[in-house]
């Protein structure tokens, strides 16, 4: 089947023995060269053009001056589609080709592999059927590039009738393949440069739900469920590290209690981002919610600070940390006597760069055991630790005379807290 | 690469092996991380980001790297491209799908959270060990 297409349009890229002398009679072998040093240049050229729009206008140019070409088309396998017309110097990217007969023959290029020769849109019958468009596109050579599994099919076009000879064929043939080379190249440039520009998790996902065949209308709700995905796993990798770690302190009868009361803190910081994940948790809603889990409001608490809406990194990592500074408070330190206190408070440094939330718990009225516990245990990392490594903000944990004083310092960046910037859009 | 210690040596299967850790969870790095050491691997970091992972990553001849993907709503995947320039093959230690994966790094090796750390171990000696015959 497809050596005799090939033969049918070998035979009707002959030119009628008639018409043989009207052509412009040129030597053979000077004209091959002269089209040689041509190809050669373009192929230069198209190595350095600096944009799709100009490597078009290289290798149309360059088809004009050898064989008279006045429009070219590419169609690629994904279903992308260039044009550029001699007519008014005009380069189209990724618009749809106007000529039905382009669109036929380019696909019959690609699934065949082989060149297509169509002297007469109106008399092929690959094309006879769309003759309408003729005036853009009366004559055609359409090259697939590359292989067994074209990428793309070019196709040379004449708004007047041409009989295009085998060696025009064949320039036009070399031609196509360096421009589908450099429009590969480019194209994957241009990707590149927008991968390069996106690090973002949202644009990743949303080229995987690509990947994974997702419609474009359905990829918000995939890419919610794929997030909910990975951070149930992640909550699990979690506990597993916390009762990991809560087992160092292994023997010790409370040691099921703590776990309990460390799963609970991060099922509440899960909780509270599941409401409004984009809308960031209330800090001062956390931080009550934290000591409420252990003991119930009293005066002995005193909770203070402006509005702070917090990610979930932070709401997770504060989460934890209060809730380990409120159970040692219920053990050992305020919450453990009636003249204990406790003043939570914090204020927004927006003088530095980056503004810096100042978070401090302060116990009073605690009569300190001494010697003082020197002891680093599980609680004391998260409290000491997370903030500075997951925040990239500090932590200082000391004892003071009435009792524990502990002062988080948290970055107000973007992936820390809603910011006031975005807040107000 | 002839005065490494081999891990049939010393016992430790992981001995003489340089791994980046790339994680933003304190305790989750710390357990990858504890992981490691205790089969004799030399870790570098901790990083909680890219950026700590990319200043990291320049200063040693690395075997491998474990990298998380998600490091503050910032993806993982051009540190990754870039270890892979310098011959360096990554591990992801994500909660996400291995299909989510880009095309260019479907041949790394995926490891689900929560990471069994077992087969942590074993990827790190797997992905080392092909890495070392590359280049040797």
């Amino acid at each position: 089947m497809n050596v005799e297409a090939r033969d049918c349009c070998r035979i009707r890229a002959a030119k009628p023995a008639k018409e043989a002398g009207s052509s412009v009679d040129k030597d053979p072998a000077t004209s091959s060269a002269a089209q040689l040093r041509l190809l050669s240049n373009a192929m230069e050229e198209l190595c350095c053009a600096r944009s799709q729009e100009d490597l078009l206008r290289i290798s149309a140019n360059a088809a004009a001056r050898a064989c008279s070409v006045t429009g070219l088309s590419i169609v690629l396998a994904s279903g992308e589609q260039f044009e550029y017309s001699q007519h008014d110097k005009s380069a189209a990217l990724s618009l749809a080709i106007e000529s039905k007969a382009v669109i036929r023959t380019t696909s019959w290029a690609m699934q065949s592999t082989q060149t297509a020769v169509v002297p007469d849109v109106q008399l092929d019958e690959r094309t006879r059927s769309h003759t309408n468009d003729a005036a853009q596109a009366r004559s055609l050579v359409v090259v697939p590039v590359a292989g067994a599994k074209p990428f793309a099919a070019i196709a040379w076009s004449w708004s007047q009738e041409h009989w295009a000879s085998p060696s025009e064929v064949q320039v036009l043939e070399a031609l196509a393949r360096a421009t589908a080379l450099s429009l590969a190249y480019h194209l994957s440039q241009q990707q590149i440069e927008q991968r390069a520009l996106s690090s973002g998790v949202l644009d990743w996902l949303d080229d995987a739900a690509e990947l994974e065949g997702v419609p474009g209308e359905d990829r918000a709700r995939w890419a919610a469920i794929a997030e909910l995905q990975h951070r149930v796993r992640h909550v699990l990798s979690l506990v597993r590290s916390l009762i990991n770690r809560t087992s160092e302190s292994n023997g010790s009868p409370e040691y099921a209690a703590h776990l309990e009361g460390r799963i609970a803190a991060l099922s509440r910081a899960q909780a509270f981002l599941m409401h409004e994940p984009r809308q960031g948790v209330d800090l001062a809603t956390l931080a009550e919610a934290e000591i409420a889990a252990l003991a119930p409001p009293d005066r002995r608490v005193k909770i203070r600070g402006p509005r702070v809406r917090l990610l979930a990194k932070a709401t997770e990592t504060l989460g934890l940390a209060l809730h380990e500074l409120a159970h040692n408070a219920l053990k050992f330190g305020a919450l453990a006597s009636a003249t204990g206190r406790i003043q939570l408070t914090w204020t927004e440094d927006l003088e530095r760069d980056p503004p810096m939330l100042m978070l401090e718990w302060l116990e009073s009225g605690v009569q300190i055991a001494t010697p003082i516990p020197t002891h680093r245990g599980f609680g004391r990392d998260l409290i000491e630790r997370t903030v500075p490594y997951e925040l990239r903000g500090s932590s200082h944990f000391g004892f003071e005379p009435g009792g524990i004083r502990c002062v988080f310092e948290v970055p107000l960046t973007a992936d820390n807290v809603v910011t006031k910037h975005a807040a107000i859009e | 690469m002839s005065n490494r210690v081999t891990g049939s040596d010393t016992g430790y299967e992981l001995a003489g092996h340089l791994v980046l850790v790339v994680e933003d969870d304190y305790f989750i790095a710390e357990e990858i991380c504890t992981a490691l050491r205790r089969t004799g691997a030399a870790v570098i970091g901790p990083a909680p980001d890219v950026e700590q992972g990319r200043a990291l990553m320049s200063q040693q001849h690395l075997d491998c790297a474990v990298l998380d993907v998600n490091l503050h709503g910032e993806h993982v995947f051009q540190l990754a491209g870039e270890l892979r320039a310098r011959g360096v093959p990554s591990i992801f230690a994500t909660g996400y799908e291995a299909s989510f994966l880009p095309l260019a790094f479907r041949d790394a090796i995926y490891l689900q959270k929560p990471i069994d750390l077992a087969a942590l171990i074993r990827a790190v000696k797997q992905s080392s060990k092909s890495n070392r015959s590359q280049h040797n």
